[in-house]
């Protein structure tokens, strides 16, 4: 087997703090990696360090390269990032925005081929963000935001995307948007995907493995069905958790489902 | 270019971005030539316009033999050729390299606030000149304790931010003002050295014009500064063309720009110290002229979007019209008494900032 993303014992450091501590998985290619955790436990600061722009010791191997030792434009043929938020300086239109993920395949002072300009059609159009394209990136709704963001990330082209906090700060609506673009993204199956997620909802429907940090030090890590348990959770999180299970009609599978139990037991 | 810059976007109306109409390849003949007639007009006036009084029929009188006297008929075509028209494309060179660095310290510091003048870029490049006793009499050597005035205005305002713990780009604009207010310092400091019983008189007169921000003949012609200017120009502009992507990718931030394949320090020093570069040859040559950097990238970006391939080269351009204009304008204003441009630019740019500031905090900006 294959591993296209590998961390060996990876401490990750910013400044004299370390993040994250001996962190250790392998992740398959097509796989979908969850990474969960309390706040500053470190998760963002892991997927900093796996890509190269955090210091870090321990064996780290993405996509044949190990992001510390190459140029940022070859980090950025392998992995593309979908960040939390963007605070672009200027108003920046959709099209612009996402066409800009084809900038580490083109020389810095090459002009946007033929091919750059369709493949960016192709995205806006599969996303459907093709009404949008001339709007400003910064007038959007948050969920169609993201989009753009998930869009300029497969512009990229690269085996590997990173996806910080997909659902931050969005609303029912735009949280379905994204959680069904990503189910495409999943089924479609040629991409390996990371995953900073703060709840736990889509991690057991999205991801097949998991790494759950507390204060930078790992505390599960393994197949999200083996190791995702509400003792698991309570250790990594510090509340108890209880396990539901969703009983199936019809065609549908019996579903487990991992909440967070009320103090006094009852629900 | 005044009126497209202040139209308002309604807070939550027709979500196009400012110059988003700007349907790439739709308005770029229009906008050349629309830009090829507003040139047209600006050079007429900078050509014809003296004290107030348009003299356009003279030297026409003058072209076609002249009313009699052939040797005044010649003298009025030097004069304008001589006198006009070098002045003319000393302010477009000038202004050309303003606008492209406030066009590079924007992107780069992630604030369209950004502009050499207002960090004290251009202060420093002035204490550099005014520091070296030899600045006029060489000219272009004025150039090279520019450079290092510039350049240590920038290492000082990076350092003063850095060691302040400035992280957002407000912060260190403010840093940059009042590095500014300690240069100014520096320079009435010169001035009453070099206004000392030993200094002529007529030096502290012409420094004096020179820090106000001065396009007159004594700059151009004494100096003989334009061909250096044009190099430095061209050289500036080639170098931060061929950055035009970084220029878009730095100002989104540093870590997106690493994740979008380029190395963020290297790139953000090199264009720094570029645009510092071009400022302290601006500022060696024609005195600190502010804002220019600031009002022209605004309202190019408004007018073209905010590519960077399209940005440097309208600003360039736009750059060069606007300081055309303003020079014009100033020299015309009190009959016989030419004032310099850089009163003219602080007078619009100050009120232009504010204005600036206040759609920031609307959010628009």
């Amino acid at each position: 087997m294959s591993a296209i993303l590998r961390a060996d014992g990876l401490h990750v450091r910013r400044g004299e703090h370390t993040m994250a501590r001996g962190v250790s998985f392998d992740l398959p290619a097509g796989d979908a990696l969850a990474v969960i955790g309390p706040n500053g436990s470190g998760k963002s600061s892991l997927l900093l360090g796996l890509r190269g722009l955090l210091p870090s010791t321990g064996g780290l191997h993405l996509d044949g390269v190990d992001p510390r030792e190459v140029a940022r434009a070859e980090v950025a043929r392998h992995v593309a990032v979908v960040p939390q938020r963007n605070e672009s300086a200027f108003p920046m239109r959709v099209e612009e925005m996402v066409r800009l993920g084809r900038a580490p395949h083109r020389r810095p002072w090459q002009g946007w081929s033929r091919a750059d300009r369709e493949l960016t059609r192709h995205w806006l159009d599969r996303l459907g963000l093709d009404p949008l394209r001339t709007r400003a990136v910064d007038s959007l709704s948050g969920g169609e935001r993201r989009r753009v963001f998930i869009a300029r990330a497969l512009v990229q082209e690269t085996p590997v995307l990173f996806l910080d906090e997909p659902f931050a700060g969005l609303d029912p609506a735009a949280r379905g948007e994204i959680l069904a673009c990503l189910h495409d993204l999943r089924a479609d199956g040629s991409r390996t995907l990371v995953l900073v997620l703060h709840d736990l909802l889509p991690v057991e429907e999205l991801c097949t493995r998991v790494v759950g940090l507390r204060r930078g030090e790992v505390r599960i890590a393994g197949a999200c069905g083996e190791v995702l348990d509400p003792a698991a959770l309570e250790d990594l999180y510090g509340n108890p958790w209880e396990e539901l299970v969703r009983p199936g009609e019809g065609v549908e599978e019996e579903r487990r489902v991992l909440l967070p139990a009320r103090r006094d037991g009852r629900r | 270019m005044k009126n497209t810059t202040l139209s308002e976007n309604a807070p939550n109306g027709p979500a196009l971005p400012p110059g988003g109409s700007a349907r790439e390849g739709a308005i770029a003949p229009m906008a050349r030539l629309g830009g090829a007639a507003v040139l047209f007009v600006i050079a007429l006036l900078g050509l014809s316009v003296v004290g107030g009084e348009w003299t356009a029929g003279r030297l026409l009188e003058a072209w076609r033999g002249g009313s009699g006297d052939p040797a005044s008929a010649e003298r009025t075509i030097e004069l304008w050729t001589q006198l006009r028209l070098q002045r003319l494309l000393f302010a477009a060179a000038i202004g050309g390299v303003l606008s492209l660095a406030g066009v590079a310290f924007q992107a780069v510091l992630r604030n369209p606030l950004a502009e050499p003048y207002i960090l004290g870029v251009s202060g420093g490049a002035s204490v550099g000149v005014l520091s070296a006793p030899w600045w006029w009499a060489v000219g272009a050597g004025a150039m090279v304790p520019a450079l290092a005035g510039g350049l240590a205005a920038l290492g000082l305002l990076l350092g003063a931010a850095r060691w302040a713990r400035v992280r957002d780009s407000a912060s260190l604009i403010l840093t940059g003002a009042v590095l500014n207010a300690i240069f100014a310092a520096w320079i009435l400091l010169l001035y009453t050295l070099l206004s000392g019983p030993q200094a002529g008189g007529s030096r502290v007169e012409v420094g004096l014009a020179w820090a106000m921000g001065n396009l007159g003949p004594e700059r151009y012609r004494v100096l003989g500064v334009l061909p250096e200017l044009w190099l430095v120009l061209g050289v500036g502009a080639v170098t931060l063309l061929l950055l035009a992507r970084p220029l878009d990718l730095l100002a989104l931030g540093e870590e997106e720009a690493a994740d979008l394949g380029i190395e963020p320090r290297s790139h953000r020093w090199l264009i720094l110290i570029v645009g510092s570069l071009i400022t302290a040859v601006a500022v060696a040559a024609a005195g600190p002229i502010g804002f220019v950097g600031l009002i022209v990238p605004h309202a190019v970006r408004r007018l073209v979007g905010v590519s960077h391939r399209r940005v440097i080269p309208w600003s360039i351009f736009g750059g060069a019209l606007f300081l055309m204009l303003a020079d014009t304008f100033a020299r015309s204003l009190l009959p016989g008494r030419p004032l310099p441009v850089g009163v003219v630019t602080a007078m619009l740019g100050g009120p232009f900032f504010i204005l600036l500031l206040r759609r920031r905090g609307e959010g628009d900006a």
